[in-house]
């Protein structure tokens, strides 16, 4: 047909054509992307009578749609369901094809649930409520706190979510078991509400490990436990071997904090804190250690000053009476020799000293040198130490206006007059004033 | 083979490859147009969350149940609040999107289980909840789970066609037992313990009819500011001037507009009462004005602006509320049903809040909001007879009937349509006796304006008042004194057109003289 297809006519045609395919195919593609029509489905004019018949099942809620004598519905009527549920509308749809017609509606939470059916342009609305299963082990018990002072104040606390298979807490109510390290024994049944069953556990008297169980209905869980600790010190025995030693900075005292409990008697936990307080208005005391088994004693070193201490020791409730701890002097109390040796150098010797128990003092005990004027004004002060039980000492040149010199040691003092050591240098032309 | 016979081949095979490409390119116009949508719905999804987040009153904490394990502490109940929050929010975002996959982090084991099954649902959804109270029952020891009670409202409803349906607005009271994992807060299980229907118990108002078929009143727009420049503008003396004047022409009640979102100076709402009051005018206060989206997710806003204005609204003064002005003129825009529920509930809640009888302004009685209506009003601005229609329409309803707009233009040089004073008064006497016995009344309006702009540009806005715009009476106030007036003549029939007939005249002549100096030119030229 070489005259009716002409090369216009072509052109025409097949423009034409394309052009319908695109627009065919935009429509195409455009309903692709546009959600189904949801009221595709024939509605119907006239209310029809329905009613819904629910079934619940493990996992789900089987509805059948039925009309009020109970035949099935008429076919192609859009059927949606809507359930109101803490996680928003739960909806499913589908169109009557008949016979009868179900939806399944996966919703296995316990509790009330309002609904709204539609058949067509029908609707029926009402709730209908779901009880909870019976519960499945494992049951999770959860303890807080894992440990627990037997003295009392916070009981730990016990609480179970005791599930069905379908994660719905239960109704029915929960047995908490307690076996206590004394061998004793408590329980209690506690009802499930606000989706919990929680109770507190008393601690007993006795230390050691509490095992726990919860059970309810036929679900068990795993035993849990609680450490029972003594409680904080209430009570101890605090002393010290001697209560007087030299103040020589090596003698020391043994203080020993003993038996030390909780109100119940019970010895107090390892690491408990001690702390040994105290001094006297020259020398504070602050220490503090571990309580071990019950006990910690403390080495407490001489202070170099003699005099009494008084210390204390606290620990929790527990604070001992304060123990006068004597700080004896180094050296015997009576008189000791003082005198000049050489004028050039001036040197001194004091000694020997004696201490209580008829020893030479220890070498390297420090002895106080001080220069008063005449008027008992301090000119000049240093220390030096004892050596076998003797101080022999240079002094520097002293100032005109010095008097005397105090020899002190341990508090032990004597006085040596420096009106030699003036008159010496006066003769003298070895030496300069 | 002949040249025709080639280029018939090289046709069939262009024809395919053409094919080809033209499916390509509408694929590629698909796929563009799935990422705009997607778009679009992730868009409205992230609005409907945004205004949630900034409404007051969404979670408030209750008293705390007595003897718990440990005390809960405030920074661990405002990390519950947070999380917990937006659980709440990744649960709208679902229902709305079906996107699942934020769902893990604010939910678990039974919990988890229900929300993945809801945001499957066929279609799209919308849920928000809000003013949640929630009463601590458990905090454990170990300070990682809580037990409580969230008592709070919901509203819910399927988007189809331009509209929402499967909707509802409940009140719910849920169970939740919420874990620390993670650092996050997490629901694992929660229960309906009770969930209804938002209702509110009905209220009587004795003697409605009568006082509904008693109104003889008037919409108050000022002369000054006016339409939406009324609050921001507000003149307390300017107001009580004209409450005066409306109490000397003889009207009762009085109707004016409150915007939404509350406009400034709206707190002086209590004066413009009071002057009411002191002229012994009843006021209907008509709310929402302006609003026309009718969303779900508005409505916690919209309760927190009803229950500022409640204090206001339960001044002795005011007779009726209209919680919105002419709403069926947004049921194609908004959707039929979507209005419905959302003035449904809004009425209910307004009745409740204020004890006042309400209305919706409605240009047709809409049967199901009537449900909810203490009284049926309708506007009408068209002819006598189809107010008679109306009218019976809405007293079909058996509950007290109020003409809540009427009005008339007296604008002469309204084209095509002009109206003279006279018509304008005839028109007032033919409403007013259609209505009498029947019904009450509000005439639009009191002002012929000369300031501001009108709704829409409409100029014929300007010309309806009773009053001309410096306050002189238009014959109709002889109808409001109760005067008879005759219906307009054939002459003042001709006589309205004078200014168009006028205009004619002129342009016709003026033709004339340009056709003639034309024919006077080409004479010329042919000469």
């Amino acid at each position: 047909m070489p005259g009716l297809l002409t090369k216009k006519r072509w052109r025409v045609i097949s423009t034409l054509l394309l052009l319908m395919l695109l627009l065919g195919g935009l429509r195409w593609g455009l309903n692709q992307q546009r959600p189904a029509p949801t009221n595709a489905a024939q509605q119907t004019s006239a209310p029809l009578e329905f009613r819904g018949v629910f079934e619940t099942r493990d996992e789900d809620v089987l509805l059948t749609f039925v009309t009020a004598d109970g035949s099935p519905l008429p076919a192609e009527l859009r059927v949606r369901a809507t359930f109101m549920t803490p996680a928003g509308p739960l909806v499913r749809e589908t169109v009557t094809n008949g016979f009868q017609t179900h939806v399944s509606m996966p919703f296995v939470r316990a509790g009330t649930v309002p609904y709204r059916l539609e058949v067509g342009s029908s609707v029926q609305e009402g709730a209908f409520v779901r009880a909870a299963g019976e519960p499945v082990t494992p049951l999770q018990l959860n303890i807080g706190a894992r440990a627990a002072r037997v003295t009392g104040g916070h009981d730990p606390a016990l609480v179970v979510h005791p599930l069905d298979a379908q994660h719905n807490v239960t109704d029915l109510p929960v047995l908490f078991q307690a076996f206590y390290p004394d061998g004793t024994y408590w329980e209690r049944t506690v009802s499930v509400e606000h989706l919990m069953a929680w109770t507190f556990v008393p601690t007993g008297a006795s230390t050691g490990t509490l095992g726990i169980t919860a059970t309810s209905h036929n679900a068990r869980g795993e035993r849990g436990e609680v450490d029972l600790l003594p409680g904080i010190s209430a009570n101890a025995t605090y002393g010290s071997n001697k209560t007087a030693v030299l103040a020589s900075g090596r003698d020391t005292w043994q203080l020993n904090v003993k038996d030390t409990q909780d109100t119940l008697n019970n010895i107090v936990s390892d690491g408990t804190s001690a702390v040994f307080y105290g001094g006297n208005d020259t020398l504070d005391l602050y220490v503090t250690r571990s309580i071990i088994q019950g006990d910690q004693p403390l080495v407490l070193p001489s202070p170099p000053q003699q005099g009494t201490y008084s210390v204390r020791v606290n620990s929790g409730d527990y604070l001992s009476q304060p123990l006068e701890l004597l700080g004896l002097p180094v050296v015997k109390s009576e008189r000791f020799a003082v005198q000049w040796v050489s004028a050039s150098p001036l040197s001194l010797r004091a000694g020997p000293f004696f201490s209580d128990n008829n020893a030479l003092v220890d070498s390297g005990t420090l002895v106080r040198l001080s220069v008063f004027s005449a008027d008992d004004a301090l000119l000049l002060s240093f220390s030096a130490p004892v050596e076998d039980g003797v101080l022999i000492t240079n002094l520097p040149p002293l100032p005109a206006s010095s008097d005397y010199v105090l020899v002190d040691i341990a508090g032990q003092q004597q006085q040596l007059d420096v009106r030699w050591v003036h008159a010496f240098q006066a003769d003298s032309t070895d030496v300069t004033p | 083979m002949t040249p025709l016979q080639q280029k018939r081949l090289v046709w069939l095979i262009m024809i395919p490859v053409a094919l080809l490409l033209v499916m390509g390119g509408i694929q590629l116009i698909s796929v563009l147009y799935g990422v705009s949508q997607r778009a679009r719905v992730l868009d409205s999804a992230l609005n409907l969350i945004e205004p949630r987040l900034a409404a007051p009153g969404r979670l408030e904490w209750l008293e705390d149940d007595t003897g718990l394990p440990r005390a809960l502490e405030q920074f661990t109940r405002e990390k519950i609040t947070n999380d917990y929050l937006l659980a709440n929010e990744e649960l709208t975002f679902s229902l709305l999107t079906g996107d699942s996959s934020g769902l893990g982090t604010y939910f678990q084991e039974g919990a988890l289980f229900d929300v993945l099954q809801s945001s499957r649902n066929p279609g799209r959804h919308k849920y928000l909840s809000w003013n949640h109270k929630l009463t601590l029952h458990f905090y454990a020891p170990d300070g990682a789970t809580v037990g409580f009670t969230d008592r709070h409202y919901y509203a819910q409803g399927t988007l189809e066609t331009n509209d929402l349906t499967n909707a509802r607005i409940g009140v719910r009271e849920l169970d939740v037992i919420a874990t620390l994992d993670d650092g996050n807060w997490r629901i694992h299980h929660w229960r309906n313990v009770t969930d209804t229907p938002l209702s509110y118990p009905p209220h009587v108002f004795p003697e409605l009819n009568e006082r509904v078929n008693n109104i003889r009143g008037i919409n108050y727009i000022a002369r000054s500011a006016p339409f939406d420049a009324l609050w921001p503008n507000l003149d307390l003396a300017e107001i009580d001037t004209d409450f005066a004047r409306i109490q000397t022409l003889g009207f009762n009640t009085v109707r004016f507009f409150i915007p939404y979102p509350a406009p400034e100076g709206l707190e002086l709402l209590p004066g413009v009462l009071d002057s009411a009051q002191t002229h012994g005018l009843k006021v209907i206060p008509t709310l929402l004005d302006t609003y026309t989206r009718y969303q779900l997710e508005d409505l916690p806003e919209i309760l927190t602006y009803l229950d500022a204005l409640t204090p206001a609204l339960t001044h002795e003064a005011v007779l009726l509320i209209d919680v919105k002005n002419e709403a069926d003129r947004d049921f194609k825009s908004a959707g039929l049903n979507r209005t419905r529920t959302v003035l449904g509930f809004l009425l209910n809640y307004v009745r409740a809040a204020t004890t006042k009888p309400v209305t919706v302004g409605l240009i047709t009685p809409d049967p199901v909001l009537v449900d909810s209506m203490d009284v049926v009003s309708l506007h009408h601005y068209e002819g006598i007879p189809e107010l008679q229609n109306a009218l019976a329409y809405a007293l079909e309803f058996a509950k007290p009937v109020i003409l809540e707009e009427f009005g008339f233009h007296s604008w002469e040089r309204k084209l095509p349509d002009p109206h003279s004073d006279a018509e304008q008064a005839f028109y007032y006497q033919q409403v007013l006796g259609s209505t009498a016995g029947q019904a009450g009344w509000l005439a639009w309006t009191l002002y012929d304006l000369v300031e501001g702009d009108m709704p829409g540009g409409r100029e014929v806005e300007r010309h309806l008042g009773v009053l001309t715009a410096d306050g002189k009476d238009k014959p109709v106030t002889r109808v409001l004194a109760g005067e008879h007036v005759s219906a307009p003549g054939g002459v003042d029939r001709v006589l309205k057109y004078r200014y168009f007939a006028l205009v004619g005249v002129l342009s016709i002549a003026f033709m004339l003289v340009v056709a003639y100096a034309f024919w006077r030119f080409f004479l010329r030229q042919r000469t």
